[in-house]
């Protein structure tokens, strides 16, 4: 098997962990699609509000200046400066929100 | 393990019903041993008594692959005209097919409610200050359709694109750059969490992790509007711990976009979940690429439309309605970021527009507000996209949007561009700031041209025949301008303002061959008369060497490649092109690109700049120890990542241009 085809598996199986975190796994298409886009906002605030609270006092206004400016670069920088293995922490901010998107979803499935 | 197919007894449907109930009652322990919980409808469906439909699934062992309503669907949809079980049961599927369709809408629903407590939570819990903020930005994701984020659909892309949406004030960048963009954005993401060397051997639920990691950070920085041409993404990516991994082993996957006209229902909705990404520059081009996406869409609905058929059109109208030294000054932008060609839309005397197949809302303003026209990708992007969300229902009703969804054109819609016009220069009702959305799209983007007269010349096309330029943008989409920018761009800037003004003088309005009938002008007009400069003989040389290379780049390029994959990595070009693809999965250069390559492969080498062009283009050694050019381990741009054809074809063109080489 070369690269290229086991990249493809493995999107697969990452397609269906990033489904089964937002609790779609087992649902059509577009359905899926809905979800996920329905899960996006409310996982990027989350993400964003860890990254604001993971920041000092001083520099929360400068990260929220940047984003109100799109300055991708700024973003970067503060983000790299003051977040350490800022990968990871967003990851698990991502997954906590994923989690609690789920959580809501299935709520409101059963309601 | 399923049975033997039963017999089924046509006479006695509630037997039959019990055999199918067994089967799928042991189906629906997999699901339920698995955790996964179904709908009572879709439960239900399996319940229904024997048809054709259930005996041929039962009989072709289909059921086993049933694991979806929307699969289950897919058995029942087509059969409706043939069902032998008589109108009940046929009026029955009907029902469970609506019952899908609720379903999905429910889920639906639900997931649109979860977001908004899930967003109420985020505010409550933030402290004060930061939840203010939030909480704008929260506003600001609730102004993009929700049909567009599902029909963006995918995986990260769709993490990355509606996430940036939120992010600032996206009136900066219009939601269709955002959607293209970002879907490639937070699909390099995800790929390249997976690709990279030092996760390999996670688990899925790892590369998952770091996947949206990526895709939210890229989400989040994705909001400067001076992206350059990839090399910011790749800074990004590399920043981010997702670079230096060779994209060129990823195809772009054309996944479902949001179509410019509605499409037919398709009866059996499959799309693709996932951008494989290119990293191409195309993030600066979103109309291109909306067009692009645009022009698929209608060879869909004009098969057996093809591109090479539409190459050979273009080709055909370049040469006989543009002699290239006629071609208007203003199809040919100082920089990519800067204004570029728009072509004037064919209007009735009262400035309607009849929307023909192919367009979309965002390209017929484009080309059909003047002022709009002359500003630069991201100040016309920033004025149409405020406009559409600052429109009520009845103003969008006014300018001919009939559909409740400004994404949803209908060929034989009108569009009335002079009441746009109105709008966008209107500074109260519509305005920003105190500003029109012109005056405030030329705040933002510095490099925005307003044009101060411009009335859209209008172009008939009573037959239909698309103009060069529209012709070249569906064949070429972004990377045209792409590509066409960076070298018009770099020469101009190399020769400073002489070479402007020398070559494309000021901005002005199309124009064009004499029309059949005379212009008609969607506001009065007021034309800016073009200085005539005086040309020494340098810079006529350079002017000749302009169009040389225009043609070049219009003509041959575009011509053979037909615009696709700039941001893909050349791995491999040269006559051991055949052996080398016995030897690697990931060579990208065939057919008719690879035939352009060699042409000038040839031309340089003849001119003695074979060393210069193996620098450009790299060098490699295929397993069978033959040179191959292009080699993507070879090549690394000025950020250090591996060359994309953009690189290539970018230092290409510099190259010919610097060594007066004409092909």
């Amino acid at each position: 098997m070369n690269d290229k085809q086991s990249i493809e598996i493995d999107e697969n199986a990452v397609r269906q962990e990033i489904f089964g975190m937002v609790g779609a796994s087992d649902m059509p298409p577009e359905a899926q699609d809905a979800v996920l886009a329905a899960a996006s906002g409310p996982i990027l605030h989350s993400v964003t509000l860890a990254v604001l609270l993971a920041l000092p006092d001083d520099v929360r206004e400068s990260f929220t200046d940047a984003i109100d400016k799109n300055d991708g670069e700024t973003i970067q920088r503060i983000i790299a400066e003051h977040i350490p293995d800022s990968t990871t922490f967003i990851g698990k901010e991502v997954r906590k929100a994923a989690a609690e998107f789920r959580k809501l979803f299935e709520e409101e499935m059963k309601a | 393990m399923r049975e033997h197919p039963p017999t089924l007894n046509p006479e006695n449907s509630a037997e039959n019903i019990v055999v199918v109930k067994e089967s799928a009652d042991a189906e629906n322990m997999r699901y339920k041993s698995a955790g996964i919980e179904k709908s009572e409808d879709f439960y239900a469906q399996r319940e229904q008594p024997i048809d054709s439909t259930t005996s041929e699934i039962v009989e072709s062992g289909g059921w086993n692959n049933i694991t979806t309503e929307e699969e289950l669907a897919k058995f029942i949809e087509p059969k409706k005209e043939t069902q032998v079980a008589g109108e009940g049961v046929a009026e029955s599927k009907k029902v469970d097919t609506e019952n899908v369709a609720e379903k999905i809408e429910r889920i639906k629903k639900a997931a649109g409610n979860a977001s908004e407590k899930q967003e109420k939570n985020i505010v409550d819990s933030a402290p004060e200050k930061v939840g203010k903020f939030l909480l704008s930005q929260i506003e600001n994701y609730k102004k993009v359709g929700w049909k567009k984020k599902v029909l963006i659909g995918g995986g990260l892309a769709v993490l990355g694109i509606t996430a940036t949406l939120t992010a600032g004030p996206m009136a900066a960048l219009p939601v269709y750059v955002a959607s293209r963009g970002l879907a490639v954005l937070g699909s390099a993401g995800l790929v390249h969490g997976l690709a990279q060397g030092k996760y390999e051997g996670s688990t899925a639920a790892k590369k998952a992790t770091i996947a949206l990691a990526g895709g939210a950070i890229l989400s989040l920085c994705f909001m400067s509007a001076t992206v350059q041409a990839g090399e910011w993404v790749r800074n990004t990516l590399d920043t981010t711990g997702f670079g230096d991994v060779p994209v060129a082993k990823y195809d772009w996957v054309e996944t479902q976009s949001t179509p410019s006209v509605e499409e037919p229902p398709s009866p059996s909705p499959s799309p693709k979940f996932f951008y494989v990404p290119e990293l191409r520059p195309q993030a600066h081009f979103p109309v291109e690429d909306g067009k692009h996406f645009a022009e698929l869409a209608t060879s869909h609905h004009d098969a057996p439309s093809h591109h090479s058929t539409h190459v050979t059109h273009a080709q055909h109208v370049d040469t006989e309605a543009h002699p290239h030294h006629a071609t208007p000054a203003h199809h040919y932008p100082a920089d990519y970021d800067k204004p570029f060609h728009t072509e004037a839309l064919a209007l009735d005397r009262n400035g309607v527009y009849t929307v023909k197949g192919g367009d979309n809302l965002t390209s017929i303003l484009s080309r059909g507000i003047p002022e709009v026209s002359g500003f630069s990708q991201h100040a016309r992007e920033n004025v149409i996209q405020n406009l559409i969300q600052k429109m009520s229902p009845a103003e969008l009703t006014s300018i001919g949007i009939t559909s409740s969804d400004v994404d949803i054109l209908h060929p034989g819609d009108h569009i009335n561009l002079n009441k746009v016009h109105e709008l966008i220069t209107d500074a109260k009702g519509h305005g920003v700031q105190g500003q029109s959305l012109i005056d405030h799209a030329h705040k933002l983007f510095p490099n925005a041209t307003p044009v101060s007269v411009a009335p859209p010349v209008v172009a008939p096309t009573p037959d239909g025949t698309p103009s060069l330029s529209e012709s070249a943008k569906k064949l070429g989409g972004y990377g045209l301008v792409a590509v066409a920018g960076a070298l018009v761009g770099r020469y101009l800037n190399r020769n400073k303002k002489a070479a402007v003004s020398s070559v494309v003088g000021p901005v002005v309005p199309a124009v064009t061959t004499p029309p059949a009938t005379p212009p008609i002008t969607a506001t009065p007009p007021s034309p800016v008369v073009p200085t005539a400069p005086t040309q020494t003989k340098e810079e006529e040389e350079k002017e000749k060497m302009f169009w040389d290379i225009h043609d070049f780049i219009y003509s041959d390029f575009l011509k053979t490649v037909g615009g696709k994959g700039y941001g893909k990595t050349i791995n491999f070009m040269d006559e051991t092109i055949e052996k080398a693809d016995k030897n690697t999965d990931f060579a990208s250069i065939r057919g008719e690109e690879k035939k352009f390559f060699d042409k000038i492969y040839q031309k340089i080498t003849d001119d003695g700049h074979k060393n210069e062009f193996k620098k450009i283009v790299g060098y490699y050694k295929n397993n069978n120890n033959e040179e191959c050019y292009i080699g993507v381990h070879e090549t690394k741009n000025a950020s250090g990542a591996s060359k994309t054809r953009w690189d290539i074809y970018s230092e290409l063109s510099e190259f010919l241009v610097k060594n007066r080489i004409v092909l």
